[in-house]
């Protein structure tokens, strides 16, 4: 789930995206999928493939294996950014 | 009328240097002390047009050099600059005095003004508005910037851009312009008027001699005004001129990567920097050809602004 401590400022332009941590005073740049993915964390704790789930029916689209390995990609990126808790299996 | 260093008689100024003379350079009041005829030289020299500060007024800088035993002098040893600690800051031989003066108000006001957000970048204004030039150090932003200021652009600063905190107003931090190397021979080549102090070999930066602005620029200093551009510049020798728009997520990243005081200012830099890139519009221009590079700019501002 995302950090609710945390506490992101958001600003984007287009597909670009960044969000200021003032825990750490970093600014991360984030692609839409990313942005996305924290957003549903935001609403607790998913699976990765509830966000999956979720992700396609938001695109209205069949499977598809780039989106789920954008996923695990921006749930890599967000852990190491330590904006989103995860637990393990 | 506020009276400049220029109106001061020469003993007057070695008694104000002996207690602390204090000018006004842009927002700051600047403290410089030290017995050294040097000293009173240097100030006389390259300062003239700035404003006296009131003796009471507030310091926001003070550089102290170091008296010297005559015998220390005439072994040539290098002369010592200290900050408000009495610690040495820097150590120079006695030609380098102007450079240290100048790189010690920059590391005062880099570490200290933070009512300020500063972004590592030169400001040049015409009526229309004002335009940032951020770039890292041999873009050729001081080149630029020194041939602008005298081609009907207003002098803010080669360097430091001063957003006052919570709006884009834009601060005046009109300095001399030290121009590095290759630079110097390039403005003196262009603008034959240019006033330049002496060169100084051997520095950290190469050879380094400082252009002083007109008194123009200094009567204005505490004029602000809006941005309407930022132009990030890149000098490539036989270039054509070439300006072109850059997306506002890249122009915002390279903005917040430029700043001196962005992650210490935290959240309120970043809605600024955000507000900026809103407001402004954002430009690589690569120049060889300084005329043609103000004209394009002169152009580019106008439609902007219109």
């Amino acid at each position: 789930m995302a950090d609710p401590a945390a506490g992101l400022l958001w600003r984007s332009w287009g597909d670009a995206h960044f969000a200021f941590d003032p825990r750490s005073g970093q600014t991360h740049f984030l692609n839409s999928v990313a942005v996305e993915v924290y957003h549903l964390l935001e609403g607790g704790g998913l699976e990765v493939g509830e966000i999956y789930q979720a992700l396609l029916a938001r695109y209205d689209i069949d499977d598809d294996e780039a989106l789920q390995s954008a996923i695990e990609t921006s749930l890599t990126v967000l852990d190491r950014l330590g904006i989103v808790m995860t637990s393990a299996a | 009328m506020r009276m400049s260093l220029r109106e001061l008689p020469a003993a007057e100024l070695g008694r104000r240097l002996d207690a602390g003379l204090k000018l006004r350079i842009g927002p700051f009041t600047v403290c410089i002390r030290g017995r050294d005829p040097l000293l009173a030289d240097t100030l006389a020299r390259h300062y003239p047009d700035y404003p006296l500060a009131a003796a009471d007024s507030f310091s926001d800088a003070r550089l102290t050099l170091r008296d010297q035993t005559w015998w220390a002098r005439l072994l040539g040893r290098p002369r010592e600059i200290c900050l408000e600690d009495e610690v040495p800051f820097t150590d120079f031989p006695a030609n380098a005095l102007l450079a240290h003066i100048e790189w010690s108000l920059n590391w005062c006001i880099a570490t200290r003004a933070n009512q300020y957000l500063m972004l590592h970048g030169g400001v040049v204004a015409r009526d229309e508005g004002a335009m940032i030039l951020p770039g890292v150090p041999g873009a050729g932003k001081s080149t630029l910037t020194a041939y602008l200021m005298h081609r009907g652009w207003r002098l803010f600063s080669d360097e430091f851009t001063l957003l006052k905190t919570g709006t884009l107003d834009l601060q005046p931090f009109p300095r001399l312009i030290p121009l590095k190397n290759d630079s110097i021979e390039v403005i003196q080549a262009a603008v034959p008027e240019a006033q330049f102090g002496p060169q100084i070999p051997g520095t950290r930066k190469g050879r380094v001699s400082h252009l002083r602005p007109g008194a123009d620029h200094l009567r204005r200093m505490d004029e602000g005004a809006r941005p309407k551009l930022v132009v990030f510049p890149s000098y490539q020798a036989g270039s054509n001129t070439a300006l072109k728009e850059m997306a506002s997520a890249e122009a915002f990243a390279e903005l917040t990567n430029n700043a001196f005081n962005y992650v210490l200012l935290g959240r309120l830099a970043f809605e600024m920097v955000a507000e900026l890139t809103d407001a402004v519009r954002c430009f690589r221009l690569t120049y060889s050809d300084l005329n043609d590079a103000n004209l394009q700019l002169q152009a580019l501002l106008r439609s902007t602004a219109a």
